[in-house]
């Protein structure tokens, strides 16, 4: 129980479990599973708590999924988690998973290639009744993914929960979703982005970090023509490190393209090394508090 | 009456750590909370870190593994001064020239050229000594 996979690998009748820290990488791998439901004419049910229901549909247009439309066309809703898990204020599973089942069963008589559903857990931190039949719940979706070909992710914030629930709750799914990541402590964090295709690098990197660095890029280049190189949470970078961005982007096809996204002191540092003249580069800086 | 020899008044230490490679990251923390409480903006921080950690990584790299950094402040400016073991900079670093985008290195000492507003490097044949200055507006 509990594989590792991709977000991009999960299929139809999958029960899989997101436990995150951090919340750009949970709005990336939910952006992916949304994406990736909107392509395969699956209708996708996403249950959110921790930011409003207008914030995520926002979140999504922002990492250039259409996803406006596609609610607007009723192949994506967006809605609190709350309203679905608790909607007289208490949690009923058999109730839930009958409503599951109803959704699962309209998403395909409207035409859909079945349902995909994403719900953020949170919910499930308030002292509700009925909260004791949480892993029955799990443990039955499970079956009921299964059964009907429907693919799911849940979402726990591993801030909040406690890690015996959250042992319990890898347990109950047959995989955890996380992104692939290529370096990872107290420090410094460089993992794949999915939505857009490209690298994550948070925190303070130097010249010791060079090797995980050029290997996501030389992936992420790999994937796709366009990439993004996510620095907004990038408080520092050296010049050798900056050298790798540099030399990465030089060694890019004529047809690729690279968007740079990182604060003003580490577009400064990138700037006076020259990145804004390489071909394909595109430097965006951001606000230190975006 | 004779009195004893005291340094300039508007001279203030503020840091003197010797370090090594695992001291790098304490090393950038300790010049941030310095330069931060000595008045310095948030900009001018970021640039006087990177500073200091190109010119301690060129010790920590080419200066025989380990150096010293102190930090002061004199008058209107921060000085920043690392100290090393190893055979000091090549003088092809003068004048300074921006390495190519795509070059093998010399990037680290054109940052720390651009980033200060005053720099002294001091070739006299025992170590590595740099000396760099950011001005508190």
């Amino acid at each position: 129980m509990g594989d590792a996979s991709t977000v991009e690998d999960l299929q139809p009748g999958d029960h899989a479990c997101l436990t995150f820290t951090d919340p750009q990488e949970r709005l990336d791998i939910v952006a992916a599973f949304v994406r990736d439901g909107l392509k395969a004419d699956q209708r996708v049910l996403c249950l959110t708590e921790a930011i409003s229901d207008g914030h995520l549909l926002g979140e999504l247009n922002r990492r250039g999924l259409a996803a406006s439309g596609a609610a607007g066309g009723g192949q994506l809703t967006v809605t609190g988690s709350a309203q679905m898990f608790l909607p007289d204020g208490t949690f009923a599973a058999s109730r839930m998973l009958e409503g599951l089942r109803t959704e699962i069963d309209r998403a395909r008589q409207d035409g859909y290639r079945g349902l995909r559903i994403t719900s953020d857990m949170c919910w499930a931190l308030r002292p509700v009744q009925g909260i004791a039949e949480l892993m029955e719940y799990e443990s039955r979706f499970a079956q009921l993914l299964a059964e009907q070909q429907a693919t799911s992710v849940c979402q726990y914030d591993r801030q909040c929960f406690d890690t015996v629930t959250l042992a319990s709750v890898v347990d109950v799914h047959a995989f955890t979703v996380a992104a692939v990541t290529y370096h990872d402590d107290a420090l410094l964090r460089i993992c794949r982005q999915y939505v857009p295709t490209g690298v994550r690098v948070a925190g303070e990197i130097d010249y010791r970090a060079i090797e995980p660095l050029t290997r996501a890029l030389t992936e992420a280049l790999g994937l796709d023509d366009h990439i993004e190189v996510n620095l907004v949470d990038l408080r520092f970078i050296d010049a050798v490190a900056a050298g790798v961005l540099l030399q990465a982007a030089l060694g890019m096809a004529p047809d690729q393209r690279m968007t740079v996204r990182c604060r003003r002191s580490v577009y400064k540092v990138l700037d006076v090394l020259g990145a804004r003249e390489v071909s394909g580069v595109r430097m965006m800086a951001v606000g230190d508090d975006e | 009456m004779t009195s004893s020899p005291q340094p300039a008044p508007d001279v203030r230490l503020l840091l003197d750590l010797p370090f090594s490679e695992a001291e790098l990251v304490s090393l950038r923390e300790a010049v941030a909370a310095h330069a931060d409480a000595a008045g310095l903006d948030r900009p001018r921080t970021e640039d006087l870190v990177l500073i200091a950690h190109e010119l301690a990584t060129n010790a920590v790299r080419h200066g025989g593994g380990h150096g010293r950094l102190q930090l002061w402040r004199e008058g209107h400016a921060i000085r920043c001064r690392v100290t090393d073991d190893g055979p000091g900079l090549p003088s092809t670093v003068e004048p300074p020239i921006r390495p190519e985008p795509g070059s093998a290195g010399g990037r680290g000492m054109w940052l720390v050229t651009r980033f200060a507003d005053r720099l002294e490097i001091h070739r006299n044949g025992d170590g590595g000594d740099v000396v760099a200055e950011i001005y508190l507006s």
